[in-house]
């Protein structure tokens, strides 16, 4: 994995659409507008008792708005590391774009990709085996 | 009598040797020309011919449609098409909701509920649907950059041999929403366009990047599954598969 001259600006462009977007949602969600928080119910948890592998992320997504990382964690690992990442992003994203010296590109090789792309599998499977646990 | 092919003449310059010199080497294969849908060929189509013209090809020629897409020209196209049909499905929703508001409590009555909406109720209604209506451009938008980002983390997860980027998912999802203009059809046309939808998204994702069927499904159906709405989805595939 090595950073490389962007040639591609289209990744760090796409923050300025996702991480406004997040923080539109969050404000809905916040401020409770078109959005009741108690109707943001999980299907799946309601008539099987199985949460699925999202159960939290409104709550996560809601204490990490506060500042509350460990609360974050606690509601949801999945969707705060998601947050997270999408929050790192952003801010890169509006540094390198007024120092255009700092545009990079991630390269990832292609065992690398396999590595991440597992941890992701395990982290998804993870958070779900937690959260069917925490709901029981 | 003059010779026109002057092969030994030295006024030509020699040809650019293009291929590294090699010349028993095979010609390389030429990449096929891109295939640029209707709505986006400015050159031959104008705005309305061309947005006439994708939405029957996509729907009905999904593979042709979406073969030798190109992949780096640039989000607008694909976007403002997909943005344009979900306000055009998002106002028929809304005249035919005016048209049929009987419809509901007919089916109320059918099925033996007593249900009336009581008049604020209505009213309330009624404003966040208008709501909803001119927003539509805003929320399509939204819409369309968000169903894109969840289809591509799955793209991302299931290819395994490398994707071909965020712009070939997006121009898979956003075209994919030519279905939606089923929509203009009453009572039935938004769920036939929905499942149409998810058909061509399907599709589309397998052409652009070119991974099997099983991956684009698991990357198009994976994040929708298993996310908040896991349960009402495979209640909603149950249904659509045993109807």
């Amino acid at each position: 994995m090595k950073l490389i001259r962007e040639r591609d600006p289209l990744p760090r462009l796409l923050a300025f659409v996702y991480a406004p977007l997040a923080f539109v949602a969050w404000w809905l969600i916040e401020h409770q507008i078109m959005v009741e928080v108690p109707r943001l119910y999980c299907p799946l948890l309601e008539h099987t008792g199985i949460a699925c592998p999202t159960c939290g992320g409104t709550r996560a997504g809601l204490a990490l708005g506060q500042l509350d990382l460990a609360g974050a964690f606690v509601e949801n690992p999945l969707i705060a590391i998601l947050l997270l990442v999408l929050g790192i992003w952003f801010v890169y994203a509006v540094i390198a774009t007024m120092l255009p010296l700092l545009r990079m590109n991630l390269k990832i090789g292609r065992g690398e990709g396999r590595v991440i792309r597992l941890l992701a599998m395990v982290l998804i499977v993870g958070t779900w085996i937690y959260e069917i646990k925490r709901h029981i | 009598m003059t010779d026109d092919y002057r092969d030994n003449d030295t006024d030509i310059p020699p040809a650019p040797d293009l291929y590294g010199g090699d010349h028993d080497s095979p010609v390389p294969p030429q990449a096929p020309p891109e295939n640029l849908p209707p709505w986006e060929d400015r050159a031959n189509f104008t705005w309305l011919a061309g947005f006439l013209n994708t939405i029957p090809r996509a729907m009905t020629t999904p593979e042709r449609f979406y073969a030798n897409q190109p992949v780096r020209r640039g989000l607008w196209g694909p976007v403002s098409f997909g943005v344009l049909v979900m306000v055009i499905a998002s106002m028929a929703e809304w005249t035919w909701a005016r048209v049929f508001s009987d419809f509901d409590d007919m089916l109320y009555k059918l099925l033996g509920e007593d249900y009336a909406a009581s008049g604020p109720e209505d009213m309330i209604m009624g404003l966040i649907e208008s709501f909803g209506v001119l927003a539509s451009p805003l929320i399509g938008l939204a819409m369309v950059f968000l169903v894109a980002g969840v289809v591509h983390l799955g793209v991302m997860l299931m290819a395994s041999n490398g994707n071909r980027g965020f712009e070939a998912t997006l121009r898979a999802t956003a075209y994919a929403e030519a279905a939606s203009i089923l929509t203009l059809i009453p009572i039935c046309g938004s769920s036939v366009g929905a499942v149409w939808t998810l058909v061509l998204a399907v599709i589309g994702v397998r052409a652009m990047h070119g991974i099997g069927t099983g991956p684009a499904l698991i990357a198009v159906f994976g994040p929708l599954l298993l996310c908040c709405c896991g349960f009402g989805g495979l209640i909603a595939l149950a249904g659509i598969l045993s109807a």
